[in-house]
């Protein structure tokens, strides 16, 4: 797709109806000789958002930290849900999230930290010589008591896993200033 | 993201005129992307734009069965033909679709939003790369992508103008893209 307009430019303009018919013709012209080629990345990437966003949508995949009540409804809708609770380890030591188990479906892991009272939440996990891993923006919680349950598919989750022992940073935003809500470390069984 | 064949689309349509299902498969999802965006551009609703594609790449089976693609290096203008002419014509075309999907239906298993669960590393990617957007990101490509949404709809959810909605759209995707071109960072560090 060689136009004047940025890459996802033109296949939005296109696809939400504003851009003109003549100029429409034309790009799909492109986009399915682009297609023909292997080479329609931008169409590819959103269809794949549309199309595994979909299958994500009723399964949790979409929220990112959620609550108990929508943790029970998964359960209730026949998934294989696996709530993870982190075990304390000896003092000084890391906190221990057992084994995933291999038929679950969804991997939900338990923070018993309240993080009610920020405007916004990040997670960032990162290992022990502080290499980042991943940052979680905008987390959501449960309202009622403020910990998190955060829920992902079990495949990602056993991606993950593969770091066994992380070290995770909760930091809340207020008054456009960041706050260290806790950190803590995990090691996966 | 998922790997496109970079067989030449010539050799895939001679190959699926000799009856090899697999080159069937491999244009369908070469060209779905592309026909999912034709169908977005004119049909609102994620149920409207699949149920486009699918008539689209039916109709593209049942031509490659019957050889009656006579220019297979211009298989992306023959596929953009079937998209137009069906645009032009949908009322004849729902009747005609129970039987085509009675006969073909099976070989479209792999672009459906149901094959996703057969995708777990791709779900996981997309899971993981989601979770590192801000939640007004994330609403944007949800509400647009995943439950389409018409644009203002959008905006006005996100209580932004529909300009700034285009452009944190623009964006998102890029972010979106440069992140599943990369491996998993739980895989990497």
């Amino acid at each position: 797709m060689s136009r004047p307009r940025a890459p996802f430019e033109a296949l939005d303009a296109y696809q939400s109806g504003l851009m003109p018919d003549a100029e429409a013709t034309q790009l799909e012209e492109e986009l399915f000789a682009a297609a023909a080629a292997g080479a329609d990345d931008e169409a590819r990437l959103v269809d794949l958002l549309a199309r595994l966003g979909q299958f994500l949508l009723p399964r949790g995949g979409w929220d990112i930290g959620s609550t108990r009540a929508r943790v029970d409804e998964l359960v209730a809708a026949g998934l294989r849900v696996q709530v993870l609770s982190a075990l304390a380890g000896a003092p000084g030591e890391p906190l221990l999230l057992p084994k995933i188990d291999d038929d679950a479906q969804l991997v939900v892991t338990h923070v018993p930290i309240d993080v009610r009272g920020y405007d916004s939440v990040d997670v960032v996990v990162e290992k022990l010589d502080g290499t980042e891993l991943k940052t979680f923006r905008d987390i959501g919680f449960e309202p009622s008591d403020g910990t998190v349950y955060a829920l992902c598919e079990a495949p990602l989750a056993r991606i993950a896993a593969k770091q066994r022992h992380v070290r995770s940073r909760i930091l809340g935003m207020r008054g456009g200033r960041q706050h260290v809500v806790a950190v803590f470390e995990t090691r996966q069984d | 993201m998922t790997e496109v064949s970079v067989q030449v689309v010539s050799e895939l349509v001679r190959a699926a005129g000799r009856g090899e299902r697999q080159a069937e498969e491999l244009l369908c999802q070469r060209f779905a992307p592309v026909v999912r965006a034709f169908a977005r551009r004119r049909l609102r609703g994620r149920d409207a734009v699949e149920e486009f594609a699918q008539d689209a790449l039916l109709l593209m089976i049942e031509a490659l069965r019957q050889a009656r693609v006579e220019q297979p290096e211009r298989m992306g203008g023959f596929v953009l033909g079937i998209c137009r002419t069906l645009a032009f014509d949908r009322a004849r075309q729902r009747e005609r679709r129970q039987a085509l999907w009675h006969s073909y239906g099976h070989a479209l298993q792999s672009v459906m939003v149901e094959a996703a669960e057969r995708e777990p590393y791709e779900v996981a990617h997309l899971e993981d790369c989601l979770s590192q957007l801000s939640k007004r990101a994330r609403d944007l490509l949800r509400l647009g992508y995943v439950e389409a949404r018409a644009h203002e709809e959008v905006a006005a959810a996100l209580e932004i103008s529909p300009a700034n909605a285009r452009v944190m759209r623009h964006r998102t995707l890029a972010s979106l893209r440069d992140c599943m071109s990369q491996r998993m960072s739980w895989e990497v560090a």
